[in-house]
């Protein structure tokens, strides 16, 4: 399978990448800022003759040949050629439908589709439940589906996201990409590297992802006093994600805004009452230390990789700041595969532990191989406009 | 904080860096060199922004270290107060356990003086039962004893008046011998007819004492009860030995009331027991303790019954003789003294007929008492005015 990556500021640049790509994509992995129109920007790659699985995003990624570049405000894009008849996409209009509902139809819209499913999927950011999506999804395609993914972004305006494929778009939906994983092997891992320090806490009054007090004391109280804010407002601070016990493994929960009013705090996932948690806490260097370590178990249990997609938590790219970069290169550099992503508002994926679950400031990595035997060559190439 | 030093103390270093580099990029440098440029000034933001980030991120674990420390503290203080309240009620279970360990004691050596006391009425009344037998067929060749031995002395007397003519006759010194002869007989048959009155006196006693209680309770001026007997057993001392010397003092309870008691019975219980106290305190004043022979009878009104003290400064009650002092014939006086029935018959009267208590106090070679106690449930109404103390 060959594949490319595009990385482009705007509609234009990316028209005249494509014209200079060397093979027939069939799809196109698409990640675009807000600031250009969804439709529009599908249009392009539709028009090209490709299949889009689409996405706004708070931050693109497109990595290759040791060349980096996270952009803001850009289209990024990964092109592949996998047969026509080994995927399919399927948008899903919430349409006042829960978001376990929504996971519910996309499992068995890919489990319908082909025999040996494997889905990437992509959501509105700020309407959906990612837990119960992933929930729903799980339901009717299987416990063991491969299933990676993360919730669009708008780079940090909390307005209004979109997904979007060839036919349309939704801002308050979902939308997957099945494989047919017979012909298109799909794998990844979600790592975090988030090491948890001080006391276990409990969450002791919570409603969704809202958390109202944690230790019987409001929870803005405790960051405020614990990170030392002076302002309600400063909350959105990625570097000090919970640390969310699962009883087994754990997942990350990124605090997003405060409700100054109740001195709760909205949090980019599901914290459930009763739940213990824990503040976590790395300076830039070991979070990507760790991570990379788990990326690279998963590289040598993986074997190589046609494109890589990465999906990885805005709050992260926070985070790491001028560091990011330092983590998306060398992932790139195990494979030395293409690689697109995006940073969202969330992420979906297997840990080294194995569960499929709903992250916050994770890095998602997956691998895309083909499994057929025909030889095309090593037909990768990156296109910068 | 270290780290916060260390960001501090390398600042000029980084600011020297820094203008180095813009001096450098005036220049103008060529297309090979801004580029070298370019990636120490992105190494440079990278650095200045993990040194930004280790001093947040120790500030934050200090932070952390804190609470979990305060937490640790916490628990440490709520651990240590329950330890400490844990042992306090151990403490309080154990002083409960004691107590009433000694409830069980007190309850258990209730138990023995009153098994004590039941053995002792047991005595009392078989030998009641024995006694009034036994009495009763000795009372009669008693009888006749001292009878004929009256009856003896008269005829003795009217033996020598007989023979004094017909002695005066036969010369002085035959007369002499047969005049010794009858002081001699008419002393024996004296002495059987002492000593069958004292035989007598003991067969009384015992009868006495098996007798039962006939007599009725009525309200009594107890007070005056006491006085009576004070003065009956002194002068029966004092008829019996010239040289007895006791004073006798009296405390009396003017507020004593009438007390409901048989006054009969229970005066010869009082007259035994001051009786022992006389010839206890004049035993003393005449060898131990060598002190003026001092008796004293006080009585006072308790809440449910009446007290009466009687206390001498004789030689007291050796402790291996407390226990045997009510048995009845147990005494250590002098054969022909004592007959060692008085305090049983007092037990007896005090214990059995008015349900009260009789106990001893005693030190040796100091004092004895002897405390008696009549209950008095209900306050009997003061029918009899007391008599204010004879002192
Ligand atoms: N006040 C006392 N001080 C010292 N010993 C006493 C006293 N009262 C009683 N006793 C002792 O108790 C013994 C028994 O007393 P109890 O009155 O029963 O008999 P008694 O006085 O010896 O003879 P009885 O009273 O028949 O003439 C006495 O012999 C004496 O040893
Ligand atoms: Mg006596």
């Amino acid at each position: 399978m060959q594949s490319a990556i595009i990385s482009a500021p705007g509609p234009e640049a990316v028209k005249s990448a494509l014209q200079s790509l060397a093979f027939q994509p069939t799809v196109a992995l698409v990640f675009a800022s807000i600031t250009h129109s969804p439709e529009s920007v599908a249009q392009i790659f539709a028009q090209a003759g490709m299949q889009v699985f689409g996405a706004t995003s708070a931050g693109e990624i497109a990595v290759d040949r040791g060349a980096s570049t996270i952009a803001e405000r850009s289209i990024t894009a990964l092109v592949l050629d996998p047969p026509r008849s080994s995927f399919a996409t399927q948008l899903l209009p919430a349409n006042g439908r829960s978001s376990i509902e929504l996971g519910r139809v996309a499992g068995e819209w890919g489990a319908a589709t082909f025999l040996s499913p494997a889905l990437l999927v992509v959501a509105s950011g700020l309407t959906t439940d990612g837990e119960q999506l992933v929930q729903g999804i799980l339901e009717t395609a299987g416990p063991d589906v491969p299933l990676f993914g993360g919730l669009a972004g708008d780079d940090i305006r909390f307005k209004q996201t979109w997904v979007f494929d060839a036919q349309g778009a939704t801002d308050g939906g979902a939308l997957v990409l099945a494989f047919d994983s017979t012909r298109v092997a799909v794998s990844g891992v979600a790592t975090s590297g988030w090491t948890a320090v001080g006391p276990d806490m409990t969450v002791t009054s919570a409603t969704g992802n809202i958390v109202h007090t944690i230790d019987g004391q409001p929870a803005l109280d405790i960051y405020k006093e614990y990170l030392g804010l002076t302002n309600d407002s400063d909350i959105l601070i990625p570097e000090y994600p919970l640390q969310l016990d699962r009883g087994g493994h754990t997942v990350m929960r990124a605090a997003l805004l405060p409700e100054p009013a109740t001195r709760s705090l909205i949090y980019a996932g599901t914290v459930p009452q009763g739940a213990t948690v824990r503040f976590s806490c790395a300076s830039g260097i070991e979070i990507i230390d760790l991570a990379l370590e788990q990326v690279r178990q998963f590289r040598n249990q993986s074997g190589p990789a046609d494109a890589l997609v990465l999906f990885s938590c805005k709050g992260r790219h926070m985070a790491l700041g001028p560091l990011a970069e330092d983590e998306v290169a060398p992932i790139q550099a195990l494979w030395s595969a293409p690689l697109a992503g995006f940073y969202t508002y969330g992420e979906i994926g297997r840990g080294p532990e194995g569960q499929c679950d709903f992250h916050n400031e994770t890095c998602v990595v997956v691998a895309l191989k083909e499994r057929s035997t025909e030889t095309n060559g090593s037909g990768n190439r990156q296109v910068h406009a | 904080m270290p780290d916060n030093a260390m960001a501090s103390d390398i600042g000029p270093e980084l600011d020297v860096l820094r203008s180095a580099l813009e001096a450098l990029a005036a220049q103008g440098a060529s297309e090979e060199m801004s580029g070298h440029l370019a990636a120490i000034e992105k190494a440079y933001q990278k650095l200045l922004f993990s040194l930004d980030r280790a001093r947040k991120d120790k500030e934050v674990q200090f932070r952390l270290l804190t609470r979990t420390t305060t937490d640790l503290r916490t628990a440490l203080a709520e651990t240590e107060d329950r330890v400490r309240r844990r042992t306090r009620q151990l403490q309080e279970r154990t002083e409960e356990l004691g107590a009433s360990n000694q409830a069980l004691e007190q309850a258990l050596a209730d138990l023995k003086s009153m098994q004590a006391q039941l053995v002792h009425s047991e005595k009392m009344a078989s030998l009641g039962q024995l006694t009034a037998g036994i009495a009763h067929e000795i009372k009669n060749p008693l009888n006749f004893v001292i009878n004929f031995a009256e009856v003896s002395l008269d005829l003795i007397r009217e033996l020598r008046a007989e023979l004094r003519p017909m002695l005066a006759l036969a010369g002085s010194e035959r007369a002499s011998v047969a005049e010794e002869l009858l002081v001699d007989l008419e002393q024996n048959v004296g002495k059987v007819r002492e000593h069958g009155g004292r035989a007598d006196g003991i067969i009384r006693s015992m009868l006495l004492h098996s007798r039962g209680h006939s007599g009725t309770f009525q309200p009594t001026d107890l007070n005056q009860l006491l006085e009576e007997y004070a003065k009956l057993a002194y002068h029966g001392m004092r008829a019996q030995d010239s040289g007895f010397q006791v004073t006798i003092e009296t405390a009396l309870d003017p507020g004593l009331g009438a007390v409901n008691v048989v006054p009969q019975d229970l005066g010869r219980a009082l007259l035994n027991v001051i009786h022992n106290a006389c010839y206890a305190a004049d035993a003393g004043r005449r060898g131990n303790t060598g002190e003026p022979g001092l008796v004293l009878i006080s009585s006072r009104k308790l809440p449910q019954a009446v007290e009466v003290r009687v206390r001498d400064n004789g030689n007291g009650i050796p402790p291996e003789l407390r226990e045997k002092i009510f048995d009845p014939f147990f005494t250590t006086k002098p054969t022909g003294v004592g007959t060692g029935l008085g305090l049983s018959i007092a037990f007896e009267i005090v214990v059995h007929q008015h349900h009260g208590e009789i106990r001893v106090e005693t030190e040796p070679g100091k004092f004895t008492e002897f405390i008696l106690k009549i209950p008095q449930p209900v306050a009997a109404p003061a029918a009899t005015a007391a008599k204010p103390s004879a002192g």
